[in-house]
């Protein structure tokens, strides 16, 4: 990892590349800084802080925020004193390390690489010095960006819900959407920012958590929530008492004296109304840097009008330089899901191009053979850590050590100024070989990050590196009691008590690894599960790809263009070509998955074709079963009359110059047809975009026709807002449309329909007279789903998509290790969407056939066989369903059933172990003995 | 004399516990009465080891997850 | 020569009583070898001599010591104390000595709540007041004997198997450990388990369970636990199918009441059931209350008066 570079050059082509980097000087030597934070309580030298918005103060010597990685100081140059007038150096002094070098100079690197990604994502726009709003003129008018620190309980105000001007508690709160999008007036941004819609309900609700009675009103033009799961959340937020109102704010002013803001506006009734708010949070939209834009130019690579990177629907990680992706909203506007299924999708394209030298640079460590210390009598050694001063500063540590030699079966104290240092990790070793140690205790900062190092060292000493627990004496006990040595003191004694209880039970745990078959199944062959195969294949390795239908294609065949105007029928083609003439890709067609076992690196499918059924055997699962069409039978005269029809037919009917279609003039879409309703609850997603483009199509091939679009908030997410503006150049006609006043079609003369919808600014109902009528109907999710999720034990939402394992940061995995999703049957999105997250799950399936085996922790559920009588409490409970049922008759005929756990789907979590009645199973090294035992010793003093 | 609670508390190890260790990188200062056992999911936590903590003197007991 | 073997009844029915004669003709073979040198459900044998002339509670001396019922008064412990005394192994016969049985249930109550409910309210005969002469004063609880004094064997059951009854005393006789069933009901049910997740709610047993015909084996019904029911079967010690195995109540098709107690000697069913019916998502709520699932176990401090049982 580099930090502080920035890239200066690029040559080379894909495969080989050579960047040049330059590095700026950290000033802290990171392989010594122990980021104590010694240098920062020094420092004379306050600046602004940054990451709380500038809200609160940091040091020149600072770590930008608390989950920064790697957790190790800098020193801003632009701030210190001694950097810039050669006086103070107070950190060096008082550094315990020795890390500060004020010395250190830019560096030049040079690399060498196959593949460039570049995700240096966006910065918020800045509304400074934009009249209408105020911002930096009224102290009470703050951006999203200030108030998500605000609300941040490690923020500056700690969470705590209160106003710059007073610190006044706030009761009534207004956001203001589109700060810096679709806005070409004040910005320069016609693009929709996408995420601030579902970002303001957020902050909005976590507003409302924080002030009981808080009164919050969200104004917007569109309410965008068109992610996996934002409608439900934007309807608990109307639940909640949030009012959602729509229309633009044209001006702020302030209340003199009490700071508050003055609100002028006109609601969607046409009155006027005027209020005051405490606070004003500006909805900020989304930009690219000028340094990102730097970054382009170094790189080479393409950016569009917007300044954001230019990319193919059909391959949305792509620059316009062969071997330098790009993900994340470098490319567009985005938020967090699609965010992380381009980044996997930018490492699997990136990893295709390197894997002809896949694993060729791995080196591997070798141990010695373990010691056998099961029946030996427990012989602990406790090593205390120092820290510098970061523990010994606060608790006594000698008499730590005295305490410890006195605790039962501690047959070693030592203590280090550096427990994690290398020269302290011969120091174990050493100690452990000579004083015959067999379990060991380190005293020191969290398990969570120095655990590893230290198992390591256990290792390297032959002892089974499970036989070590770690007082949090740092962390958990100095840092937080700073000012009671005393009771800090006594509560190390404690803690170390309760590890010395807890390590004397544990037993050596055998490492478990589990082989890998190379293979890869893909369920699907729409345009998800093709180019996932495909993605695999480039990768090396054999895919079986499994298809119902008689063709390639799935939903894809029926869609005209992609949002940017790509036709979608020729690069289908190309993708059925290159899927059937690759060697790798074993197409099964009229096929599909019948039943299937096994876990991650070996899962056993059987594909059913007809009669026929035969098993495939593979490492990694990917499941791109696709999605439908909703049919509104019944709703708007949808299978009564000929001319109302779905999308997908309208599309399909126009490329096959449908008659109808030739000789209409006039042209209705009806957006939200079975979405967004009590049934699903949910955005299609694609049916705005989709209408709109038909729209400008109808519009530009007979501009004298008329076209209607009705619709509840028209969707045009992040570049695709571009074609509603367009639209409306073009006059489309758009009316809006509210969930109690739906539009209503009647059969008018033959061939014409009349479809009246409420106007909500003539305040009275429009009839229009018609000769199409198109319903954006739902996508829903298809039978398969439903299937699958029996068959591979796999979890459905509510709205019976497939639910990924956490809804932000691993949008493409299932919670059970070695099954990924893509495309439509995850949730609703168009073929760019789709296209990266099939490569995204073939990206994460490579991480599993990388290798040929992998390896597990060894924190497993373990059966007592004889406690467990198989009374099946806890099969459901497993949420991985490791844990299964079997059963073996006596020699007298008796059944014996017990439970069996899978150690490669099993993660630890013991939720069955707080199930059993019986004491039947216990996760190893967290058994309940164990637990008990600590809670026994820390009461003990 | 005041009365000094015992407290245990049970934290996950990639939530509860990570906050208790981010609680001493920012340096916030708390009463020192708790003792945190590490697991590596609340959910792990029988009951039973609550009502034990109980039994053994526990004037407090957190289950954070 | 025959072992002597003293038996005592407490808070007790009778019922394990019954249980040690419906040994049935292997009762002989004991007899063969034992002789009951104290029985006052069988014999005739007083306290304080057999005129009443003694002063002290007395009872011979013997090897085995019997012991059915739970301690609810003084008497009860005074003859404990004494059996203890007198006999090398004491063996607790039958849930209520081993857990309380079912008059534990009585431990939700104070003592002066019992009497007043049990002599003055409308649903009993009236009575003027409690009777304060002739009887032994109540403890303030039900205990089992383990609370009281050592126990050696534990013989749970309501009432115990017979065949248990008498495999334990040929142990006992051939000097060989007491070896009883130690998982819990489950062990030895035939039903068919899938896992819990399914049930939302318990429904009451009113109806009987699905199974197909009515001769149907047990190995073809699904677990009725699954089926909804609650049975108690997951959290109560095994052993009251005997050598027949199958356990008793679903051998006839009906949940597990949990007679034989909790299955680690120290359990608590009603906790570890709600805690395992909770963690599947059960909805425990839908049970009208929970103390019955201490029917048999109420003993050992589990059942208490509730706090604001005076108000009540």
């Amino acid at each position: 990892m580099i930090t502080l570079a920035e890239i200066t050059d690029v040559t080379g082509e894909p495969g080989n590349f050579q960047v040049e980097v330059t590095r700026r000087p950290r000033f802290v030597d990171t392989e010594k800084c122990i980021a104590c934070g010694l240098c920062a309580e020094k420092c004379p030298k306050k600046v602004d802080d940054e990451y709380n918005e500038k809200i609160s103060k940091r040091k020149a010597v600072y770590i930008p925020y608390a989950q920064a990685v790697p957790q190790k100081y800098a020193i801003d140059a632009d701030n210190c004193i001694y950097l810039k007038s050669g006086k103070c150096g107070a950190c060096e002094k008082f550094c315990p390390a020795g890390a500060i070098n004020f010395e250190d100079k830019p560096q030049t690197v040079n690399l060498n690489v196959g593949a460039i990604i570049l995700s240096p994502g966006f910065a918020a726009f800045d509304p400074t010095g934009i009249r209408t709003w105020g911002y930096g003129e009224f102290k009470n008018v703050i951006t999203a960006m200030e108030m998500e620190r605000i609300l941040s309980a490690s923020g500056p105000t700690e969470g705590h819900l209160v106003r710059p001007s007073d610190k006044k508690e706030v009761k009534r709160i207004a956001f203001i959407q589109c700060v810096g999008s679709r806005d070409l007036n004040k910005s320069r941004n016609g693009y929709c920012s996408s995420v601030c819609c579902t970002y303001a309900i957020k902050q909005a609700m976590m507003a409302k958590d924080h002030v009981k009675d808080l009164e919050a009103s969200i104004f917007f033009m569109d309410m965008r929530t068109h992610g996996k799961e934002f409608e439900r959340y934007y309807e608990r937020a109307k639940g909640l008492g949030i009012e959602f109102k729509r229309c633009r704010v044209h001006s702020l002013e302030p209340v003199s004296e009490t700071s508050d803001i003055y609100f002028r506006y006109i609601d969607d009734c046409g009155r006027q109304l005027e209020t005051q708010y405490d606070l004003v949070v500006l909805s900020v939209g989304l930009c690219t840097p000028p340094s990102a834009m730097e970054l382009a130019y170094h790189a080479g690579v393409e950016l569009n009008e917007n300044r954001f990177v230019e990319s193919s629907s059909f391959d949305p990680v792509a620059t316009s330089r062969p071997g330098v992706f790009s993900c994340g909203a470098f490319s567009g506007p985005k938020d967090i899901p699609q965010t992380v299924m381009e980044a996997s999708a930018a490492a699997a394209d990136a990893t295709r191009l390197l894997a002809g030298a896949r694993n060729s640079l791995t080196r591997t460590k070798e141990f010695p053979p373990e010691i056998e210390v099961a029946s030996d009598e427990v012989r602990i050694g406790v090593f205390i850590c120092h820290c510098g001063t970061n523990i010994a500063g606060v608790i006594d540590v000698e008499r730590l050590a005295r305490y410890a030699e006195t605790l039962p079966n501690v047959a070693h104290v030592g203590r280090n100024l550096f427990t994690c240092s290398q020269d302290t990790q011969d120091i174990i070793k050493n100690a452990i070989r000579d004083k015959g140690l067999n379990r060991v205790v380190v005293a020191a900062c969290t398990p969570r990050t120095h655990e590893p190092l230290f198992r390591e060292t256990l290792k390297s000493a032959g002892l089974n590196e499970y036989l070590f627990d770690m007082a949090n004496i740092r962390n958990q006990d100095s840092w937080v009691h700073a000012a009671e040595p005393e009771r800090a003191t006594e509560k190390a004694m404690d803690l170390v008590r309760m590890s010395v209880a807890k390590v004397g039970l544990l037993t050596p745990l055998p490492s478990i690894s589990v082989p890998v078959n190379q293979a890869a199944l893909v369920i699907g062959g729409g345009i998800s599960g093709m180019v996932s195969a495909l993605e695999l294949a480039d990768h090396g390795f054999h895919v079986s790809l499994v298809e119902k239908a008689n063709v390639l294609g799935g939903q894809a065949r029926h869609l005209f263009r992609t949002w940017k105007g790509e036709l979608i029928e020729p690069a289908l083609q190309e993708l059925d070509a290159r899927v059937r003439s690759n060697p790798l890709i074993t197409l099964h067609l009229e096929s599909t998955v019948g039943s299937a076992e096994g876990f991650v690196g070996n899962f056993k499918s059987t594909i059913v074709r007809g009669k026929d059924s035969r098993v495939v055997e593979h490492g990694a699962t990917i499941i791109a079963t696709g999605g439908q069409g909703y049919v509104p039978e019944g709703e708007y005269l949808f299978g009564t009359s000929s001319r109302v029809f779905t999308a997908i037919e309208f599309d399909k009917l126009r490329m096959v110059g449908d008659r109808r279609m030739k000789q209409a003039k006039n042209y209705v879409f009806i957006q939200c047809v079975g979405s967004r309703c009590e049934e699903r609850m949910y955005c299609s997603r694609v049916c705005c975009t989709h209408s709109v483009q038909a729209a400008i199509e109808l519009k530009e091939s007979s501009p004298a026709g008329e076209v209607f679009v009705l619709y509840r908030d028209m969707r045009t997410y992040g570049q695709r807002e571009e074609l509603y503006r367009k639209a409306r150049e073009k006059g489309v006609v758009f009316i809006h449309y509210e969930a109690h006043q739906m539009p209503k079609v009647r059969p008018l003369e033959p061939r014409r329909l009349e479809v009246e919808v409420f106007d909500h600014i003539l305040h009275e109902p429009l009839r229009i007279v018609t000769d199409i009528v198109v319903l954006a109907t739902a996508i829903t999710p298809n039978a398969a789903t439903a299937e699958l999720a029996d068959i591979y034990k796999l979890p459905v939402d509510a709205d019976g998509f497939f639910q990924e394992a956490h809804a932000k940061l691993r949008p493409v995995d299932f919670a059970a290790d070695g099954i990924f999703m893509a495309g439509l049957a995850h949730c609703p999105k168009p073929v760019d969407e789709s296209i990266a997250q099939a490569k995204a799950a073939a990206g994460r399936a490579v991480s599993v056939l990388a290798g040929s085996s992998i390896d597990l922790e060894a924190t497993k559920a373990t059966v007592v066989n004889a406690n467990c009588d198989g009374c099946a409490m806890c099969l459901d409970v497993c949420p991985y369903k490791a844990i299964s049922l079997v059963s073996e008759e006596e020699a007298g005929g008796k059944r014996n059933a017990r439970v069996e756990v899978n150690l490669a789907q099993c993660k630890g979590c013991g939720l069955c172990q707080a199930t059993c009645p019986k004491d039947g199973i216990y996760v190893a090294g967290f058994s309940l003995e164990q637990i008990a035992a600590q809670v026994e010793a820390a009461l003990a003093g | 004399m005041s009365f000094e609670p015992k407290i245990i508390g049970f934290t996950c190890n990639w939530c509860s516990y990570a906050a208790a260790d981010l609680a001493g990188v920012s340096r916030m200062q708390y009463p020192h009465n708790v003792r945190l056992v590490r697991v590596m999911c609340s959910g792990m936590v029988h009951p039973r080891v609550v009502s034990q903590a109980f039994e053994m003197g526990a004037d407090g007991v957190l289950v954070m997850g | 020569m025959a072992v002597k073997v003293a038996q005592e009844w407490l808070n007790s029915c009778s019922g394990c009583e019954i249980s040690i004669v419906d040994m049935g003709e292997r009762l002989l073979d004991v007899l063969a070898q034992v002789e009951f040198v104290h029985s006052p459900v069988l014999m005739d044998h007083k306290y304080f001599g057999q005129l009443g002339s003694g002063r002290h509670l007395e009872i011979p001396e013997a090897v085995v010591g019997l012991v059915s019922g739970g301690v609810r008064n003084e008497e009860h412990l005074e003859v404990l104390t004494e059996m203890r005394k007198k006999c090398q192994v004491l063996i607790a016969l039958g849930t209520c000595a081993t857990h309380g049985g079912i008059p534990a249930l009585a431990n939700s109550y104070r003592n002066d709540e019992i009497l007043e409910r049990y002599y003055s309210t409308e649903t009993t005969d009236k009575c003027e007041e409690v009777p304060s002469e002739g009887l032994p004063p109540l403890q303030d609880s039900c205990t089992a004997l383990d609370e009281k004094v050592k126990v050696d064997i534990y013989l749970p059951g309501c009432p115990p198997n017979p065949d248990h009854v008498f495999s334990a005393l040929v142990s006992l006789l051939e000097g060989r450990p007491v070896q009883l069933p130690e998982k819990s009901v489950c062990d030895f049910c035939p039903t068919v388990r899938e896992g819990k997740g399914g049930v939302k709610k318990l429904r009451r047993f009113l109806q009987a369970p699905q199974y197909g015909a009515p001769g149907e084996p047990l190995d073809k019904m699904r677990c009725l636990l699954e089926q909804g029911i609650l049975c108690m079967g997951a959290v109560t010690r095994a052993g009251c199918g005997g050598d027949a195995k199958t356990p008793r109540c679903i051998a006839a098709r009906v949940p597990c009441r949990g007679c034989t107690g909790p299955v680690r000697k120290n359990g608590n069913q009603r906790f570890d059931m709600l805690n395992a019916l909770a963690s599947n998502g059960v909805d425990i709520s839908s049970l009208p209350e929970s103390v019955s699932l201490l029917r048999f176990s109420g003993a050992h401090g589990l059942l208490r008066p509730s706090r604001k049982g005076k108000e009540a």
